[in-house]
């Protein structure tokens, strides 16, 4: 027994003192455990972007991108579909749009991670797509964004990333090109 | 009688010091030897658009006043024409077109319906390369284009930097939220004056925009293959080329740019507030005392969208600029 718990340590330590150390490294950046998903780059980016500033939830604090992570089965990713003319186009291109959002339930307070603007149909289906491959058979996942209104128990974020074990997609940045 | 080349100057310099581009109208002569005149020159003014009659008085009195002695007349085409002189008495070539005013903008180095062509080279079929100092160039069909040169120039000008009306610099958070205000001001108050709205667009609906769009980054690229937005502004590809002259959408007050363009934030900004003065127009349109608000809706494609999802990002948007206007909520 003595020497199984002497290998449990030995073999896992390192895993644990890395989460350990990210968490305690960036307290205000990483908000929960990473469960062994995030590298030090993700949080690094986040902090070179903007100041890093202490977490309260009940703030509106959008510039310092912050980490949260979840059991995958807690998070659904929707969107709403509507028809209308393209935005960013001709008055009389009338297009499919939508809208997305992640959702964190069985948390209290819940998240809301939002997009920025209404897209085309094909950006949402896009990341449909991705959250489906990206969060299959991985219990974990953690999403990325900027935390703004915390109103009626809901606490709303701008989205900017999510990553699972499997890899990640982002709004911005290169680090999750295609 | 002729009238001689001088006095036809005079008489263009004080029409066009009365009148704009906007009357539409074009002055003919009557030949000046019919008997039946009662005055020695008379001129007529042809337009579909309605010239007030002290205007016309006041050409005609400064026009008696250069020309003392003489007996002139100005008059509206629709006073006379057909009903006490037959039309085959008037000169068939317009005197003066008001068209041709050349409007030079206090904004603009050229005059509207030209652009500035920068300094350049050109080749010679003989071989030889001459050198072309920056210059004023006639647009295709006279229609209003800004070019980038130009652009950049006009956010250098002194009128651009002291506007009146200013952007909250109201704390949203962000480490350089105020870093882009000036460009924010001066292009807001360019297009309220080029393009005149009923109610003029305020920079703090422009400074939320960008919190929005992108987080007042300068150049955060989107990676995907549906949605390539670039910018401070977020501009996309199609956009850019519904702002160029080739676009049908747009009638006037063109932009060349390019989306690489997008990643200056002069160009983004001014870019940008062009596009939110269409869609102004667009839910103008569509709505009955339509407000800023709702071309904002439009712009982000949320406009008449009452879902959760859409209502979140309203609700984002309203949340900077409340805090912009000093309001709670």
């Amino acid at each position: 027994m003595k020497e199984f718990i002497f290998f449990f340590v030995v073999f896992f330590q390192p895993i644990f003192k890395l989460n350990i150390n990210f968490k305690d490294k960036y307290p205000f950046g990483l908000l929960t455990q990473d469960y062994g998903i995030l590298d030090e780059e993700d949080l690094l980016i986040d902090s070179r972007s903007a100041k890093p500033t202490t977490y309260d939830i009940e703030e509106f604090q959008p510039a310092y991108r912050r980490w949260q992570c979840f059991p995958t089965k807690d998070v659904s990713f929707n969107f709403e579909t509507w028809r209308d003319n393209d935005p960013m186009g001709a008055a009389v291109d009338i297009i499919d749009l939508c809208a997305f959002s992640f959702e964190v339930k069985n948390v209290k307070p819940i998240h809301t991670y939002g997009g920025r603007r209404a897209y085309k149909l094909g950006y949402c289906e896009e990341l449909k797509n991705n959250w489906n491959s990206l969060t299959k058979d991985e219990a974990y996942v953690c999403l990325n964004g900027h935390p703004e209104i915390y109103e009626n128990n809901e606490k709303h974020w701008t989205w900017e990333q999510f990553k699972t074990r499997k890899g990640c997609k982002s709004y911005f940045g290169p680090r999750c090109k295609d | 009688m002729a009238l001689a080349k001088d006095k036809k100057l005079k008489i263009k310099d004080i029409l066009k010091k009365v009148f704009s581009k906007q009357d539409n109208a074009v002055f003919h002569l009557i030949k000046s030897s019919k008997k039946e005149f009662t005055h020695q020159y008379q001129i007529l003014i042809k337009t579909r658009k309605t010239i007030s009659p002290e205007k016309i008085k006041v050409a005609q009195n400064l026009i008696r006043s250069e020309f003392v002695g003489e007996s002139w007349d100005l008059r509206r085409w629709s006073d006379i024409i057909g009903k006490i002189i037959p039309k085959s008495k008037v000169y068939k070539i317009p005197f003066f077109d008001s068209r041709n005013i050349e409007e030079i903008s206090p904004w603009r180095l050229c005059p509207i319906g030209e652009h500035w062509v920068v300094r350049h080279t050109k080749d010679l079929k003989s071989g030889k390369v001459t050198d072309h100092d920056g210059h004023c160039r006639l647009n295709p069909k006279g229609k209003d284009l800004l070019k980038t040169e130009e652009m950049r120039r006009i956010s250098e000008l002194e009128i651009f930097k002291k506007v009146k009306i200013k952007a909250s610099e109201n704390d949203l958070g962000f480490d350089n939220d105020n870093k882009y205000n000036e460009l924010i001001n001066g292009w807001c108050e360019y297009w309220n004056q080029t393009l005149k709205p009923p109610i003029p667009l305020h920079p703090n609906y422009v400074k939320a925009l960008i919190a929005t769009e992108s987080g007042f980054n300068e150049s955060p690229p989107v990676y995907s293959k549906n949605h390539k937005a670039s910018g401070l502004m977020q501009i996309m590809p199609k956009t850019v080329g519904y702002l160029n002259m080739t676009s049908k959408d747009i009638k006037d007050h063109y932009i060349d740019m390019t989306l690489e363009d997008a990643k200056d934030p002069n160009i983004a900004i001014a870019a940008a507030i062009r596009w939110l003065f269409r869609k102004h127009r667009l839910v103008s349109g569509k709505r009955k005392n339509s407000t800023w608000m709702d071309s904002l809706e439009e712009y982000k494609g949320i406009i008449n969208q009452k879902g959760k999802v859409p209502k979140d990002i309203r609700f984002k948007f309203n949340k900077y600029f409340n805090i912009l206007e000093d309001k709670k909520k």
